[in-house]
């Protein structure tokens, strides 16, 4: 890659938060700056949400080219399948391809479940600051 | 409501409530505080705040507060925090946001400075987010003035947090207040200077409702606007000692007739109910009418 454009992907990725700044390097060379933009990179594994009434906790494990979600939850039979489009569509959303969710579920509202996977995901891709407000975040 | 009456707006309670718990933020509404205040500062761990603001987001953008004033209070301009949580409370459509620490004018403007750009960000109407500053050491009492009088077309007020302020005074809680007394005055003097709101600090003892009612008696003599508060029981203690008795609406309202009257026969001292009035008793007579209209008891007259 010419060097110009290493130096743009550096400058970008200084805005983008510290994981990107990371990836400059091996992997970064290889990949445009739009497709950057929207590419969700699962670096690790990460954890978000309590077990505390009202929430859910969210596991999220980087895995290769797919989506799988185990769901735990009291109200399982009720809304185990409505827990599970909240997260998939989620997941979907934020355009992770890979990764093994485990949702613990006490009884969070839709709103707190979103909230909660979305923690999981930038904490996952090590993105802290820049959040897509109102845009992939919705 | 157009932006003054959203500055003016009635601010005896305002309810603090961790943004990173579900639990709490999913219906704070049926305690019917006058405003909620979402806190991204103390009540959140250092490792949470992320996550926080996530769920923030949500809750702001799906939850029906039934009109309460949602107010967010973001972590100090000397934290990698703030400029994060001004995004999030913009971007998810927060009526005001609480600036942590305040201590000079100049930290008002960098608040000010990026919500607008978050304004612009979000296509939010500029001037849309209300500020307040929270006065929390003795350089940031010492300058409320120029604080409160910073971005007038925003600035809701200020509030007084007394943890933080008896800790830099090298003193403690007491009962009577003697040791936050001086930071009370002159913080009230400031706002009432400036125009604008001022609020005093919480009294987190929950289970003392003894002292809890003394303190807001003593905040109401001195002319506070209203309390931050921890605890949803503590809403109606201060909504009843702050709104006017129906003695105290009769008085004020004889006392705004009397007046009116006597103003167009060129009469300006007068006599109501054997006391002497003139017109340095109008504005606290209105302020009382406008208090009962606003709570909807009034209906009287005026």
């Amino acid at each position: 890659m010419q060097k110009i454009e290493l130096d743009l992907i550096r400058g970008m990725c200084a805005n983008k938060g510290d994981i990107l700044q990371e990836c400059v390097g091996p992997f970064c060379v290889f990949v445009t700056i739009s497709e950057m933009e929207k590419m969700m990179i699962i670096l690790k594994s990460a954890i978000a949400g309590t077990l505390e009434s009202s929430d859910a906790q969210i596991t999220l494990e980087p895995l290769e080219g797919e989506l799988e979600i185990d769901i735990q939850s009291s109200v399982q039979a009720q809304y185990g399948k409505q827990i599970r489009a909240s997260v998939l569509e989620t997941l979907n959303r934020l355009e992770v391809r890979g990764a093994h969710v485990t949702v613990v579920d006490r009884g969070a509202l839709d709103c707190t479940l979103r909230a909660r996977v979305e923690s999981v995901v930038f904490r996952a891709a090590g993105i802290y600051r820049d959040y897509p407000w109102g845009g992939a975040i919705r | 409501m157009n932006n003054e009456k959203r500055l003016k707006r009635l601010r005896r309670s305002m309810m603090f409530l961790s943004a990173q718990r579900p639990g709490l933020i999913k219906d704070a509404y049926i305690y019917r505080p006058d405003s909620l205040m979402f806190d991204l500062e103390d009540a959140v761990a250092e490792n949470q705040k992320d996550a926080a603001r996530f769920s923030l987001y949500h809750a702001l953008k799906t939850v029906n507060y039934r009109g309460i004033e949602r107010i967010v209070r973001i972590n100090g301009l000397d934290t990698p925090h703030w400029q994060e949580d001004i995004r999030v409370a913009v971007a998810a459509g927060a009526d005001g946001i609480r600036i942590a620490k305040c201590e000079l004018s100049h930290d008002v403007n960098a608040v000010v400075d990026k919500i607008e750009q978050a304004e612009d960000e979000f296509k939010r109407e500029k001037g849309a987010t209300l500020i307040m500053s929270a006065l929390e050491s003795p350089l940031g009492v010492l300058n409320a003035y120029e604080i409160c009088r910073t971005c007038p077309e925003r600035m809701i007020g200020v509030a007084i947090s007394g943890g933080d302020f008896r800790r830099s005074m090298g003193t403690t809680y007491y009962p009577e207040g003697d040791e936050i007394y001086a930071a009370r005055a002159n913080v009230l003097l400031a706002a009432r200077a400036a125009g604008v709101q001022c609020f005093d600090t919480v009294y987190t003892d929950i289970d003392d409702m003894e002292g809890f009612i003394k303190e807001v008696k003593l905040i109401k003599r001195m002319g506070f606007d209203g309390k931050s508060l921890v605890n949803p029981k503590q809403i109606a203690i201060v909504h009843d000692i702050f709104s006017p008795s129906q003695k105290e609406i009769l008085a004020a309202e004889a006392i705004v007739c009397a007046w009116r009257e006597n103003e167009s026969k060129g009469v300006g001292v007068f006599m109501v109910d054997g006391k002497m009035i003139d017109v340095a008793f109008i504005p606290g007579a209105e302020r009382v009418i406008a208090m009962a209209k606003a709570l909807g008891i009034y209906e009287g007259v005026l």
